[in-house]
């Protein structure tokens, strides 16, 4: 398979906040959700991808091409959407289009005036006015306007209302529908990434925590429900988030550590959501660990 | 090349919403006070349209979130902020060129002879301005141009490098400084310490057009060596 975007040991640090060996790869004709809590390095990896960054290490390739070397040309191919609107807050969609339109070689006028009216977006108002999801929109038109390889989206659905999620999801899935694009999708909302990915990278802290397919994922990770002292402590240690409460347990368990499990404890396939949230316990655990023992 | 003349169109749509109706009220207002009354009128001209369509650019990036748009568009960092000097330049030399033109179509027509109310104050004074040679009014205009150009170049220098919000600080020291420089020299003057003798130029076109041309060229490269150093120091940046 080839790839359309591949990252290898990506690492930048800010301050307190390090995004550590970060390594992913995207194959033509698929749909990646990039996720993690706020905070966890999303955004810095899509600003290294783009150069908006300078990575400490590390190489970013984006169709074949290397992403600083061949910036110019990759941009040609690359549509973008942020969460917040980068365009002229005072001039119309007609007027965007006359400013954006010369950057691009392969920019469609046509395309891009009949997403508007698809989108039933306005082409003579100010977008300023514009609401959230019209704003989302807008750039969604921009983005697919100028025949775009790759399309990353940084944390788009957030603050949009479920219609407007909903159909920015249709309009992803409708786009991939040539098998020689992709789609990198950051968000933290994992019930669009469940909807319309087939991969999924997890980054947690700035490291990887996971990379690959979507299914595999939901796949090699169980929740364990049950009674503490039913639990052996071999299988305790392979736990993930542990959580222990007055009438019983929970956490997450890699499936292939599931043999030998007391049948008292119930196994339930685990969600993206689920997985997040046991990877954020298992590090407040591992604090209140270090704080134990100080 | 291609792309700086794609951002410098970017900046100019920015603004032309904004800034064309005034625009076209002042060329219209200060073209015909130039042909009909003095030729000095035409001299503003420069510093209207540099009003009109260079401030509104300043801050745009921080008001419209463009660090992400110029992280996106298929350009170089650099040509980004290069853009807007040249932008500055060839839109305050293009008014330049006009305000000059004008200004020597006014003294050569002299149109103010054949307004009505000729002893009237304005009128009278508006006469006066034709006893100066044409270099004068069009030396003036040339003037304008430079201490515009460069202005407004040093301003968005410092708006970039340091940031819109220290700019105007910052421009108020290099204004403060300069005030007080010129009183200072002024000073020195009246008090007999300094003896300033500047050289008598000949007000002839022969000497002036090349004069002129020679400014015009300092000038570009003045604004060149802004958008250079700010093109360095800005691309480096993360955005």
């Amino acid at each position: 398979m080839e790839n359309i975007l591949e990252i290898r040991g990506l690492n930048k640090t800010y301050g307190d906040f390090s995004l550590r060996d970060v390594s992913f790869s995207l194959p033509k004709g698929y749909i990646m959700g990039f996720v993690g809590q706020n905070g966890s390095g999303k955004t810095t990896t899509i600003r290294s991808l783009l150069g908006m960054a300078k990575p400490d290490s590390g190489s970013i390739s984006v169709f074949g091409l290397d992403s600083v070397k061949d910036a110019i040309n990759i941009k040609q191919r690359l549509g973008v959407v942020f969460d917040s609107l980068y365009l002229a807050q005072h001039l119309s969609a007609r007027q965007v289009e006359q400013q954006l339109r010369p950057f691009y070689k392969d920019w469609s006028s046509e395309a891009y005036f009949s997403r508007l009216k698809a989108f039933d977006l306005p082409d003579d108002r100010r977008i300023g006015d514009f609401s959230k999801g019209m704003k989302m929109m807008l750039m969604i038109a921009v983005a697919l306007s100028h025949k775009a390889e790759l399309i990353i989206l940084d944390e788009p659905t957030s603050g949009l209302d479920p219609v407007a999620r909903d159909e920015l999801l249709d309009i992803l899935t409708e786009y991939m529908s040539d098998e020689n694009r992709g789609v990198l999708f950051s968000t933290h909302i994992t019930a669009d990434v469940e909807r319309i990915a087939d991969y999924v990278t997890i980054l947690h802290a700035g490291r990887v925590w996971y990379t690959g397919l979507k299914d595999d994922l939901t796949e090699q990770y169980v929740v364990i429900k049950g009674a503490p002292e039913d639990l052996p402590e071999a299988y305790r240690k392979q736990c993930i988030g542990y959580h222990a409460y007055r009438s019983g347990f929970d956490a997450l368990l890699p499936a292939d550590a599931l043999a030998g499990l007391p049948s008292s404890i119930e196994p339930e396939k685990a969600s993206i959501d689920e997985i997040l949230v046991y990877i954020a316990k298992e590090d407040r655990n591992e604090r209140h660990a270090d704080t134990d023992a100080v | 090349m291609k792309d700086m003349l794609t951002l410098m169109r970017f900046d100019f749509m920015l603004v032309r919403s904004i800034a064309l109706p005034v625009l076209v009220a002042a060329v219209l207002l200060l073209t015909l006070g130039s042909l009909l009354l003095t030729p000095y009128a035409a001299c503003y001209l420069v510093a209207i349209v540099a009003t009109m369509f260079i401030v509104p650019l300043m801050g745009s990036e921080d008001r419209n979130g463009f660090s992400k748009l110029y992280g996106i568009l298929p350009v170089t960092r650099q040509s980004i902020p290069r853009a807007r000097f040249l932008y500055i330049f060839l839109l305050c030399l293009t008014t330049e060129a006009y305000s000059v033109l004008i200004a020597a179509l006014s003294h050569a027509l002299q149109l103010v002879r054949y307004m009505p109310g000729q002893d009237s104050p304005m009128i009278v004074m508006a006469r006066k301005a034709f006893e100066d040679p044409v270099t004068t009014p069009v030396g003036t205009c040339v003037g304008t141009f430079l201490i515009i150009v460069i202005a407004f170049s040093y301003m968005e220098m410092m708006g970039q490098l340091l940031g819109r919000e220290n700019e105007f600080k910052v421009i108020l020291i290099t204004l403060a400084v300069l005030t007080a420089l010129t009183f200072a020299f002024l000073h020195l003057v009246d008090l007999g310490v300094i003896e300033p003798r500047l050289p008598e130029l000949p007000a002839t076109l022969a000497f002036r057009i090349p004069l002129w041309l020679g400014l015009n060229l300092a000038a570009g490269a003045i604004v060149a060596v802004f958008g250079g150093i700010t093109a360095a120091r800005v691309s480096v940046r993360e955005l």
